[in-house]
């Protein structure tokens, strides 16, 4: 898989609607085969959401254990993969939401380190500030581009949104973080 | 010079363009450093990004997560038939008046279902609570009376003709005893509306056949309750007479491996609660580290192994912090959390895992 490929492929539609009407027979191991195929994608977001990886496995398996229960709940001829990953999305921003006031883990710079390393470890603390300031939405398309390699179509297909709103969610999230890096740095290199 | 977008930067970067408009943007970037320092630092965002938002663990910890998800009694039996489904959604309007006659009628149907409900609850645990913890009867006045009455009566008089028992009030719902004295009770706790049988001191002869049905008007619950505690051997019918408990416990030959490490870790548990030594919470956390594969079969009480193994290493963690401590503590409460329902005690375990990372 090249870098520029997206990490996951999706099931044949299908397929993925045989095993969702399996599903709803009450057949585990049809829907054990969706989370199987989708399982690694939504930890993967949840993860880029929370930053955190035992929440992210959490979420990912609430996500599908809600799925489970109620999946007669989907909506007609929408697809799994989707709806599952909008559950992930949000718990994950109610996890967020939860944990709110708690400083980012962030490892601490060696005493010997370079001075580059140390502004390496400057832009990532600053980064991760910045991450949390952002719409769900936004911090969802940047997941989903970032971690998934999504094109852009298919994260205003799994957002429900046009493909340019997807655009605009991104480019929206870059300008935002770009700015509040540069500040952040600019005013440690100030104070240094 | 007209600048490239940040939006058109994105695209550009995310190689989202047409041919035609990335060569564009290419030609810009070429002459432009403002730009090109712009695109050179989404870039290096980007690189600090991956870092920070992916993470890609084992293949095991899909396999494990995969096998945790909490499938439980499998919905399509409470699902609606696919027409259900297909109902029509009510509109803006109508949703409106539906919410508004709900939350006319809703909460106060819910406050009397609700006090119903608890009224009902009182009253069963109530009588639930009497017929397990009813206080035992008096003892018997007189009790070396009740073995003279007994032998006098040479087996012919049943111990329940005693007199302290016809003072008891009718029943009317009890049926009436015959003339035959009462059998052996086979099992002390059954139905008390039953006539009971009455037990032989030897808790190794089998189970009798039910007595008959009483011939008086008694209450039959006292009967039951005085028999258990007057029970006098055959042979030392004489002899001053010794209360039984109404049920021996069971003597198992072997030890069951499984209970002993239970009951080891168990105990292990409160001697640590209690000394609040760490060193006390390694040897229950220890004890329950053992206990674990021997709990495999029985989900609940793994999940309860698990979550006290959790407790323990936290707490060894809390009372004496060290590095050592803190990975067994965190490993541990991990472990817990992949598999644990939700719950409170999830969230405990959550508590602990955000201190122990903090």
């Amino acid at each position: 898989m090249s870098p520029s490929e997206p990490r996951f492929i999706w099931l044949e539609e299908s397929e993925e609607k045989g095993l969702v009407r399996s599903t709803l027979q009450g057949n585990r191991q049809a829907f054990l085969a969706l989370a199987d195929h989708y399982l690694r994608p939504v930890y993967r977001l949840a993860y880029a959401l929370t930053r955190d990886r035992d929440a992210a496995a959490g979420i990912a398996r609430e996500a599908f254990g809600r799925a489970w229960f109620g999946l007669q709940g989907m909506p007609e001829g929408k697809r799994f993969f989707p709806w599952v990953l909008h559950l992930a999305r949000n718990l994950s921003v109610a996890h967020a939401r939860r944990h709110a006031g708690e400083a980012p883990i962030i490892a601490d710079v060696a005493a010997d380190a370079s001075a580059e390393e140390r502004a390496d470890v400057a832009m990532e603390r600053a980064t991760r500030e910045a991450l949390r300031a952002l719409r769900p939405d936004e911090q969802t398309a940047l997941a989903l581009r970032i971690v998934e390699r999504l094109p852009h179509e298919q994260i205003g297909a799994l957002l429900d949104q046009p493909t340019v709103i997807a655009l605009a969610r991104l480019s929206s999230a870059r300008g935002y973080l770009l700015q509040r890096v540069n500040s952040a740095m600019e005013k440690s290199e100030g104070a240094a | 010079m007209i600048h490239v977008t940040l939006p058109q930067l994105c695209a550009y970067l995310d190689g989202e363009l047409a041919e035609a408009s990335a060569e564009l943007v290419r030609r810009h970037l070429s002459e432009c450093l403002e730009c090109t320092e712009r695109f050179a630092k989404l870039e290096a965002q980007d690189e600090i990004l991956i870092r920070i938002l992916a993470d890609d663990p084992q293949e095991e910890f899909f396999q494990c997560l995969s096998v945790s998800i909490p499938l439980g009694q499998p919905a399509s039996a409470e699902r609606p038939a696919p027409a259900a489904r297909e109902k029509p959604v009510p509109s803006h309007a109508g949703r409106r008046a539906e919410d508004k006659r709900r939350n006319r009628l809703g909460p106060r149907t819910a406050w009397i279902a609700a006090g119903i409900a608890a009224a009902i609850c009182c009253v069963v645990a109530g009588s639930a609570a009497w017929v397990v913890f009813r206080p035992a009867e008096p003892e018997p006045v007189a009790p070396p009376t009740v073995v003279e009455r007994q032998n006098a009566a040479a087996e012919t008089t049943p111990p329940v003709e005693m007199e302290s028992l016809r003072e008891q009030p009718p029943d009317p719902l009890a049926e009436p005893h015959s003339e035959q004295p009462p059998e052996p009770m086979a099992e002390p706790q059954h139905d008390p509306t039953k006539p009971p049988p009455q037990e032989k001191a030897s808790a190794s002869e089998p189970a009798p056949a039910p007595a008959p049905a009483p011939t008086s008007a008694q209450n039959v619950v006292p009967v039951r309750t005085v028999i258990t505690e007057t029970i006098v051997e055959p042979e030392a019918q004489h002899a001053a007479p010794v209360p039984v408990p109404p049920r021996a416990p069971p003597q198992s030959t072997a030890p069951d491996p499984v209970a002993l490490a239970l009951r080891g870790a168990k105990s292990a548990s409160l001697e640590a609660a209690q000394s609040k030594l760490s060193a006390s919470f390694d040897k229950s956390a220890d004890a329950w580290e053992r206990a674990l594969p021997l709990l495999e079969n029985s989900p609940e009480a793994l999940a309860g192994g698990r979550r006290e193994l959790a407790q323990s290493r936290f707490q060894a963690w809390a009372a004496e912090p060290t590095p050592a401590r803190r990975e067994a503590a965190i490993a541990s409460a991990r472990q817990y959390l992949l598999y644990a329902p939700p719950g409170p005690d999830r969230d405990q375990a959550w508590t602990w895992l955000g201190r122990l990372k903090h």
